[in-house]
């Protein structure tokens, strides 16, 4: 990210006239990190699906089970109206990734890519770009999208990965319950309670691209009432290469602390307090405008509390708070200080036996001081602004036919600073065909509120002569202050079928229709960079087929493949001439992938997955295939070594970023080892 | 200068809201609880199962290599005809599972595994101390651990979890394989 824009001030310099949506794309990416609101427990319906005979299920698989739900009506995931897809604790612990953004490659249909050694684009269902701003995601209730570009920071966006319960994952719209910004997919983190995690873990381990890392987390139970656990962790890593081979000089080091506690305060009301606290340096290369370049600077933290209250009956609520602080300094091009308070509460009510209502109220006052000219090119105008979010949500479930068919209507209302109020509704029924069959359909309406790119970038061009023929001397605003909310409807219908032999398919189809997406137009004179506006629309189509295969219990296949199309194009009255086909070229049209999970005995286990990524036809990046492998060796229950490898087919290969400006991901290998003490 | 939302929006909020809100009027019956208890127990009788796979018994557990392992259940309790139900037809290591109730432990001596949700201390601890030393793999759901009884079910965040007594195993001359190990909340020495 800091490359991209750092490449595009130096073409600035060099008068080299920079297109102008690769300069929107280069300022977005520079910006990318953590904020905004949630609904703590709606990942709560999401569990993993369940056989008529339990006992076919692992044991870990039995203890993720909620045996006394929220809802009163455990919602397999066989039986939800949406695409889902969870990823395990063990599929997490077992994928060799070392941060989250890599394990959501092992999601069906979600496009991660890597864009430098620290910086990730990642989205569902298209429109990628290193700052996606159509993606919801969130760590144990604390939303990880920031106000400033929508995008999520996914440098520093991190955790204690073995401490992860489960990653679920939702391709389309989820805005009814979510709210703005989960316009193409929602990625919800669970942690585990601390009561899950007793004992004491410590790892360690070395590799050539994670050149050195380590972990410990430690967990107790406190009385009676309570448990707590705390990890501290760092990591060291190596520099992507140029394209051309070159070291791309963007190591950097992590460091991160967190802690998490749950107590119990009576039989129907349990608090949860978590916190976490990091700090990042990443390296950068020198360049034209940055010849002698300080590193980027990000750094941050939180503190959550949250309250449940369920008898495990016909009701329950959770009120859930949160602060989150961080900064971000990426030298002499931009800087931010961000803080954030959200306030969320939601309550669940069985209405009878059949008919199921929720509800919640949130808030969010989020203020930000952004660096101010002469000092950075990116600016933002004004450069301190506040805020405020208020939103409720209302659902309403009802079973008919015997349970077999499922009906969900809601509805999220927001109203934002920018745009004032806008809802969101949506409509889900699921229909369960016999034993071993179900269908849905959806149809739902999200929207993308604006942030500040959106409404008040601007870049500074120094005194006296500016950058002639670029822009004048002082501040070129791009931003517009009468930026809408960019809109999705969206058609989804999906089948689901298995059989007695564990085998799974999943099917999801969607169409899309955008409106209002944000163009560029064509600039005055004297400039190289018009403003935005809301004027590009765009059609998507595509499908998702998830393959599951359990030929033995100890070994797992997963096959999943996808298809997308999108058609964009300026509306009327636009002079965007560019966007369109960035919009159409950065996210691939097919992506598949094979998984496969072995465990010969209780020592042993294998895993691997080789995956397909289609070419970006706008950054002329080529199709790859790569192959992960980990392997891990326990010798003692309290031992466990593990060997990983990742994209071990080339030697480097380009995933994403500008042409001209972008950075080979190298074969990696690396051995970790790790104590596990009671 | 960019023209705000247009018309279309504000017009059609109201209508949209009163709508939603006249139909959740209209579907709102009274309130009722729904049955919960039936997935506990069928989780808690799969876990029971996975547990008869995961411990090595001593051989003299067993008359000749194809007989049955006892499950046995404490009563009263409601998990039997679950754990009937759920380990009908099946084996582990080639041995037919056999599901015994029983109101007194003393009865419960042969069996392999023994099951008791028994939330009085008294009579858990009679039962404990007559099943101790017979190699019996006892499952209970006291809400503090306790110094005889291999395995603590409990209930955490929604989810079942179990901890297992290690020096209780020891005791019993049982084998527990690492997998129960490492899924165990704590493990007592």
């Amino acid at each position: 990210m800091v490359k991209e824009v750092t490449e595009v001030a130096d073409s600035v310099v060099k008068r080299k006239r920079a297109p102008p949506t690769r300069f929107a794309v280069a300022v977005a990416l520079a910006l990318s990190m953590p904020v905004y609101s949630l609904h703590a427990d709606h990942g709560a319906t999401l569990m993993a699906a369940l056989p008529s005979d339990l006992t076919e299920l692992s044991l870990d698989q039995l203890l993720s089970i909620e045996v006394t739900s929220v809802s009163k009506r455990p919602e397999p995931l066989s039986s939800a109206a949406a695409a889902v897809f969870v990823l395990t604790g063990d599929d997490i612990r077992r994928s060799g990734a070392r941060r989250i953004a890599d394990v959501l490659r092992l999601v069906p249909g979600l496009n991660v890519a890597q864009v430098d050694a620290r910086s990730y684009a990642i989205t569902a269902r298209g429109f990628n770009s290193s700052s996606a701003d159509k993606l919801q995601v969130l760590l144990d209730g604390r939303s990880a999208y920031t106000p400033l570009t929508s995008a999520v920071f996914w440098d520093v966006f991190d955790a204690y990965l073995p401490d992860i319960e489960r990653i679920e994952v939702i391709r389309g719209p989820g805005a009814t319950l979510w709210g703005a910004n989960a316009v193409n997919g929602v990625i919800n983190i669970v942690t585990r309670s601390a009561a899950d995690t007793q004992g004491t873990e410590v790892s360690g381990g070395v590799g050539t691209e994670e050149r050195a890392f380590a972990a410990l987390r430690s967990g107790t139970h406190v009385g009676d009432v309570g448990a707590a656990r705390v990890f501290v962790k760092s990591a060291h890593r190596d520099a992507a290469l140029m394209a051309d081979g070159a070291d791309g000089q963007d190591g950097s080091r992590s460091d991160r602390a967190g802690f998490r506690s749950d107590w119990t305060l009576s039989d129907v009301d349990a608090l949860t307090v978590s916190g976490s606290a990091y700090a990042s340096r990443f390296n950068t290369a020198p360049t034209a405008t940055v010849p002698e370049p300080r590193p980027t600077d990000a750094s941050g933290g939180h503190v959550l509390a949250r309250w449940a209250h369920g008898d495990g009956a016909s009701d329950t609520w959770t009120l859930q708070t949160y602060y989150d602080h961080y900064q971000r300094d990426i030298p002499s091009i931009y800087g931010e200080v961000r803080d954030t308070l959200d306030v969320d509460f939601q309550h669940r009510i069985a209405l009878s036996e059949r008919q199921s209502l929720m509800y919640g109220l949130g808030f969010r006052h989020t203020r930000d001081e952004t660096e101010a000219p002469p000092s950075v090119a990116v600016v933002f105008l004004p450069e301190a602004r506040t805020l405020e979010t208020t939103s409720a949500f209302i659902q309403h479930q009802s079973h008919f036919l015997d349970d077999a068919v499922v009906l969900t209507l809601g509805s999220k209302f927001e109203h934002n600073d920018f745009t004032g109020f806008e809802i969101q509704p949506g409509a889900r029924v699921g229909w369960q065909i016999g034993e071993r069959a179900f269908t849905w359909a959806a149809v739902s309406r999200a929207v993308r509120t604006p942030n500040r790119l959106d409404s008040d970038l601007a870049i500074f061009c120094p005194p006296p002569d500016g950058f002639p023929g670029i822009c004048g001397p002082g501040l070129l605003r791009i931003g517009n202050p009468d930026f809408r909310s960019e809109r999705l409807m969206a058609y989804e219908w999906g089948l689901r079928l298995w059989n007695e032999n564990d085998l799974t398919a999943d099917l999801a189809t969607f169409y899309n229709d955008y409106s209002d997406l944000r163009s560029q137009e064509q600039p005055g004179q004297g400039s190289a960079f018009g403003n935005f506006a809301n004027k590009n629309e765009a059609r998507s189509h595509g499908a998702e087929l998830t393959l599951g295969w359990r030929p033995r219990t100890d070994l797992n296949l997963q096959a999943w493949y996808a298809y997308l199309h999108i058609d964009a194009k300026a509306m009327a009255g636009s002079t965007d001439v560019t966007t369109a086909g960035t919009l159409e070229g950065l996210s691939p049209r097919h992506q598949a992938a094979l998984r496969a999970s072995w465990q010969p005995s209780d020592r042993w286990q294998v895993d691997g997955i080789v995956r397909y990524v289609d070419a970006l036809p706008a950054e002329r990046i080529d199709a790859y295939t790569e192959l992960d492998l980990r392997l891990a060796w326990r010798p003692r229950p309290a031992i466990e070594v593990a060997l990983a490898g990742r994209n071990l087919l080339d030697h480097r290969h380009v995933e994403f970023g500008a042409e001209g400006e972008q950075k080979a991901i190298e074969r990696a290998a690396f051995i970790e080892f790790t104590w596990f003490w009671p | 200068m960019i023209v705000r939302a247009p018309t279309l929006r504000p017009r059609c909020r109201p209508r949209l809201t009163a709508a939603l809100l006249a139909w959740l009027l209209a579907v709102c019956p009274a309130l009722a609880a729904a049955d919960e208890g039936a997935l506990a127990l069928k989780v808690k009788a799969a876990v029971l199962f996975n547990f008869a796979k995961f411990v090595t018994w001593p051989s003299s557990k067993f008359r000749s290599s194809d007989d049955p392992l006892l499950l046995c259940v404490l009563l009263p309790d409601a998990l039997g005809n679950t754990l009937d139900e759920s380990v009908r037809g099946k084996t582990v290591n080639g041995r037919p599972l056999k599901v015994r109730r029983a109101a007194q432990a003393a009865e419960l001596r042969d069996c392999h595994l023994v099951y008791s949700s028994d939330e009085r201390v008294d009579a858990l601890t009679e039962a404990l101390s007559t099943l101790s030393g017979h190699s019996v793999l006892v499952v209970h759901e006291y809400a503090q651990p306790l110094r005889d009884g291999s395995i603590r079910l409990l209930i955490n965040d929604r989810r079942l979890r179990f901890e297992i007594n290690v020096a209780a195993v020891e005791r019993e001359q049982l084998q527990l394989s690492s997998k129960l190990l490492v899924l165990s909340d704590v493990v007592r020495r």
